[in-house]
C-alpha cells in the first residue's frame, strides 16, 4: 500500500504544480462570487437562480478537473517514459493503477471541497439545509470516484485526447439519456430493445448523483438508505473499472 | 539456487502481432554471475533496450525464460533488490531530486529516516549535494543522468541494470561513474550495462556480450575477446557485426 500511496501523492503534487489547475480554481471562485452578487444587491427571488448557477458551475468544473487529471495519468507516463523507472521499482501494475486512480480522485476531491466551501459560505442564511448541502457534496464525491475510475480504465487503451473525448461523450450520454434508456427499450423492436436494456443495466448512472434540483428548491434530504445503496453501487463500479483497467494494463507492452 | 544473477534462455520477444509482428529478440541466451560487470554491446536496434525491458518485466517474452535474482522477471519482489538507470533520464520534471528519492524510497517501503539518510548518501556519491531542492526541469542532461544513477542506487541494490550510464556526462562525471561502478563490484554487486561507448566497456567490464539482430553473436571475458584477435574492442566489435550480417 505504501507504493500505491506514493504514486497517489505524486499525482496530487503534479496537480498542484500545474498552473492550469489554479486558473480553473480562480475562475470558478470568481464566477461563484459573481453569481452570489445579486444577493448583496437585494434582487428578490434571485436566490434559486444563484444556487442553480453555482451548483452547475461546480458540477461542470469538477467534471473537467476529474476527466483531465485522470485522463492524462497513463498516457503521459508512457509518452514521457517516466513509467520505466517507476515500474522497475517494487510496485505491481495493479498498485500503479490504484495509485493513479487514488491520486486523480484526491486532486479532484480537493477542488470539489474548495468549491463547496465557497458555495456553503454564499448560501449561508438563505434557508438551504446543511444536511442537503452535505449530501450534495458527498454524492458528487462519489461521482468523482466513479468518473475517475472510468477514465483511468479508458486510458489503458486510448490516447489522452481520445480518452477525454470519449469520457465526456459517455458521461453526457448517460447523464442525459441514462434514465430514459429503459423506457426507450420498451418502444423498440426486439434486438434494439435488448441492447438498450443491456446498456441501461450495464452503464453506471451518473444522474443518480445529481441532487441539484433538491438543493435549489430546498426539498427534504435524500433518505439515508438510498445514500447507502448509492455508496455500495459506486464501490462496485469503481472496483469493476479498476479491475478492468488492470486486466488491460497487466500485459501491456511498454 | 543458481549463482547466476541473470539467466536468460532462448528468449524471443516480438512487438506487434500477426503478419506485422517484428521480432526484437530471437533466441537470446545470457548468463551473468554474481559480482560480474557485464557489458552488453550492440548496434542500434540490436535488441539491447528490449533485453533490459524484458529483465524488468516491461515487455513479455513470446517464448524462453528470464530469471532475475532467482525469480521470474515479472516477479516484482526481484525489483526490491535491483536498481535501474534508463537510457535517457525519464523523471518527473515537476519534482526536485529530494522529492523523487522520497517517492521511490516510499515505494521501496523505506521509512523517512532511511530515505533521508540514503538520499544524502547517493546524492553525495553522484555529486548532486546542494541541488536537492532544484526542480528537475532546471537540470542539465548530465545532472539528470546523475539523478538517474542516484535513484538506481537508492535501495542499495544487489544488481544494477544500467542503460547507457555515461551518456550525456562530461569527462569528469564519466570518470566518477566508472569509479562508482568499480566500487559496486568491489562490494560484491552485479552490474549489467548496455553501452555504445566501447572504450567505457573496455575500461570497466569483466564480461562482454555482443548482440545483433536479437541474437547474442559473441560473449566472453574481456581478456578472451581481446586475446582472440589481439585488437581493440572497437575493432573486434565492428568485425563481429560485419561477419554477422546476412
Amino acid at each position: 500500500m505504501k507504493g500505491v500511496w506514493a504514486v497517489a501523492v505524486n499525482v496530487v503534487r503534479e496537480f498542484f504544480r500545474r498552473k492550469d489547475y489554479y486558473v480553473i480554481l480562480a475562475l470558478t471562485v470568481v464566477i461563484v462570487l459573481l453569481s452570489s452578487g445579486y444577493r448583496f444587491m437585494g434582487i428578490a427571488g434571485a436566490t434559486r437562480y444563484m444556487r442553480d448557477l453555482s451548483l452547475s458551475l461546480i458540477w461542470l468544473f469538477v467534471l473537467i478537473i476529474t476527466v483531465v487529471s485522470a485522463g492524462r495519468q497513463l498516457p503521459c507516463e508512457i509518452e514521457k517514459r517516466t513509467i520505466y523507472p517507476l515500474l522497475a521499482k517494487p510496485i505491481s501494475r495493479l498498485g500503479f493503477i490504484m495509485g493513479k486512480f487514488l491520486g486523480a480522485s484526491l486532486a479532484s476531491i480537493f477542488g470539489l471541497t474548495i468549491f463547496y466551501a465557497f458555495f456553503t459560505v454564499i448560501s449561508a442564511g438563505q434557508g438551504t439545509g446543511w444536511i442537503l448541502i452535505l449530501q450534495s457534496y458527498y454524492l458528487q464525491l462519489l461521482s468523482v470516484l466513479l468518473v475517475a475510475s472510468m477514465v483511468i480504465f479508458f486510458s489503458t487503451f486510448l490516447t489522452y485526447g481520445a480518452n477525454v473525448t470519449l469520457s465526456f461523450l459517455v458521461y453526457f450520454f448517460i447523464k442525459l439519456l441514462g434514465a430514459r434508456l429503459h423506457d426507450m427499450a420498451e418502444q423498440m423492436a426486439a434486438l434494439p430493445s435488448f441492447l438498450c436494456s443491456a446498456l441501461y443495466f450495464i452503464l453506471p448512472h451518473f444522474e443518480f448523483y445529481d441532487i441539484k434540483t433538491r438543493v435549489i428548491h430546498m426539498w427534504p434530504p435524500v433518505p439515508a438508505p438510498a445514500v447507502t445503496v448509492l455508496t455500495v453501487y459506486t464501490a462496485c463500479y469503481v472496483a469493476a473499472f479498476v479491475l478492468l483497467a488492470w486486466i488491460v494494463f497487466r500485459r501491456k507492452v511498454l | 539456487m543458481s549463482e547466476n544473477v541473470i539467466e536468460i534462455r532462448e528468449l524471443v520477444v516480438e512487438y506487434g502481432a500477426g503478419r506485422s509482428a517484428r521480432r526484437a529478440l530471437d533466441g537470446l541466451s545470457i548468463s551473468i554471475a554474481r559480482g560480474e560487470i557485464y557489458g552488453f554491446l550492440g548496434p542500434n536496434g540490436a535488441g539491447k533496450t528490449t533485453t533490459i525491458k524484458a529483465l524488468l518485466g516491461l515487455v513479455f517474452p513470446k517464448s524462453g525464460d528470464i530469471t532475475v535474482l532467482g525469480m521470474r522477471a515479472a516477479d516484482i519482489r526481484s525489483h526490491r533488490r535491483l536498481g535501474y538507470l534508463p537510457e535517457v533520464s525519464y523523471f518527473y520534471s515537476f519534482l526536485n531530486a529530494g522529492e523523487i528519492m522520497a517517492m521511490y524510497g516510499r515505494i521501496f517501503g523505506m521509512d523517512k529516516r532511511l530515505i533521508a539518510e540514503r538520499t544524502e548518501q547517493v546524492l553525495e556519491l553522484v555529486g548532486l549535494r546542494g541541488e536537492e531542492k532544484t526542480l528537475l526541469k532546471h537540470y542539465s542532461k548530465g545532472m539528470l543522468q546523475k539523478v538517474g544513477l542516484a535513484q538506481a542506487l537508492l535501495n542499495d541494490p544487489e544488481l544494477l541494470i544500467l542503460d547507457e550510464p555515461t551518456g550525456g556526462l562530461d569527462p569528469i562525471a564519466r570518470i566518477k561513474v566508472r569509479e562508482i561502478i568499480r566500487n559496486l563490484k568491489a562490494s560484491g554487486k552485479t552490474v549489467f550495462f548496455s553501452s555504445h561507448e566501447l572504450s567505457e566497456v573496455e575500461l570497466i567490464c569483466d564480461h562482454v556480450g555482443i548482440v545483433h539482430g536479437g541474437r547474442l553473436i559473441r560473449s566472453g571475458t574481456l581478456d578472451e575477446i581481446l586475446s582472440e584477435r589481439k585488437e581493440s574492442l572497437e575493432r573486434f566489435f565492428i568485425e563481429m557485426i560485419r561477419e554477422a550480417r546476412p
